[in-house]
């Protein structure tokens, strides 16, 4: 940051000089390449006040969520896949709910923010855990894109993710095709994809994505306004793919 | 390299080839607002929205010029 902005003060004193000069000596080339190097400058200056996290940071701190969402699951006995909960009037930026049974049932009016533990529900089938990964990340996909996700074109979302994750130097870039209920998801160029490798041997992925698959299943589930159970997880080097399917509206599941 | 990076080499680039091609300051300005509306309508998602407010700041100023521009031209037709 602190060379964009040395580069950037650099320019636009070259740039002064520059026009200073080509207007003195009447030469219109270097007024040009003056002026140019003032814009420049401002450009350079504007775009200085970008800061990115390195990569080794991003890493400490995935990893150990990644670990004690391991043990969560472990500890509770958790074998299900993640259900992505769009968001809705309980639940305004959606979450991802973790089922306790396999033929599980939810009640979304009984479900809200405060949740962790959706304990005090209908039946032991309505039990399970509520986790909000991936929520934040969705609202800088909206906040880039400068739109609402709600009832958007999956081609939208996935141009949007796409940019958003390369941008952000977590993922070169995502494609997301559907047919039918199914969804698949490929995210190519992950750059922790070491994490996930210990991650999906813990079957982690499937029960409760990170923060990053997460984010796009719930911007998912959000543009089709339905919620989605997960699937399966696959892993090939630095692409991951999500397999997932929707499972029917807020209105069903209330 | 950096998405924000490749947009402004992309500015660079097209700044100097311009200031090389134009004979006057009003061409040169309307190419470089040429260039900047390209390279931000092009990059528009990959850029913060922080970073995009300055950009567009930096926008309607080149385009008051580009009116001022207009406007003189008219009025050397005109008078």
């Amino acid at each position: 940051m602190k060379i964009k902005y040395i580069v950037g003060v650099i320019l636009m004193l070259i740039g002064a000089f520059m026009s200073l000069k080509g207007a003195t000596d009447s030469n219109q080339n270097l007024v040009n390449l003056g002026i140019g190097g003032i814009f420049l400058g401002t450009i350079v200056l504007t775009f200085s006040t970008t800061e990115y996290v390195k990569y080794d940071a991003v890493k400490a701190m995935i990893s150990p969520y990644i670990k004690d969402t391991s043990k969560l699951i472990k500890n509770l006995e958790l074998k299900n896949k993640a259900v992505i909960i769009p968001p809705y009037e309980n639940m305004e930026n959606g979450g991802v709910f973790i089922p306790l049974h396999a033929d599980f049932n939810l009640d979304l009016a009984r479900l809200d923010n405060s949740m962790l533990f959706a304990t005090y529900v209908g039946g032991e089938n309505e039990m399970g855990v509520i986790l909000s990964a991936g929520c934040e990340l969705l609202g800088m996909y909206e906040n880039y894109a400068e739109m609402d996700f709600s009832g958007t074109d999956i081609k939208v979302v996935e141009s949007v993710v796409s940019s958003v994750l390369r941008t952000l130097n977590l993922a070169n870039s995502v494609e997301i095709s559907e047919k039918d209920e199914e969804l698949r998801i490929y995210v190519e160029g992950l750059k922790f994809a070491n994490i996930c490798n210990t991650a999906m041997e813990g079957r982690v992925c499937e029960c409760a994505p990170c923060p990053l698959c997460s984010s796009i299943l719930i911007s998912l589930a959000k543009s089709s306004g339905e919620l989605v159970a997960v699937q399966g997880f696959n892993l090939e080097d630095t692409r991951v793919e999500i397999i997932s399917r929707k499972i029917g509206g807020i209105e069903k599941w209330m | 390299m950096d998405v924000d990076d490749a947009i402004i080499l992309v500015i660079a680039i097209w700044v100097v080839i311009s200031s090389l091609v134009a004979k006057s300051i009003d061409i040169y300005i309307t190419l470089i607002l040429i260039g900047l509306l390209v390279a931000s309508e092009i990059g528009w998602l990959f850029i913060k929205p922080e970073i995009r407010q300055t950009l567009r700041l930096q926008t309607y100023f080149l385009l008051f010029v580009f009116v001022i521009i207009v406007a003189r031209k008219i009025m050397n037709i005109l008078m």
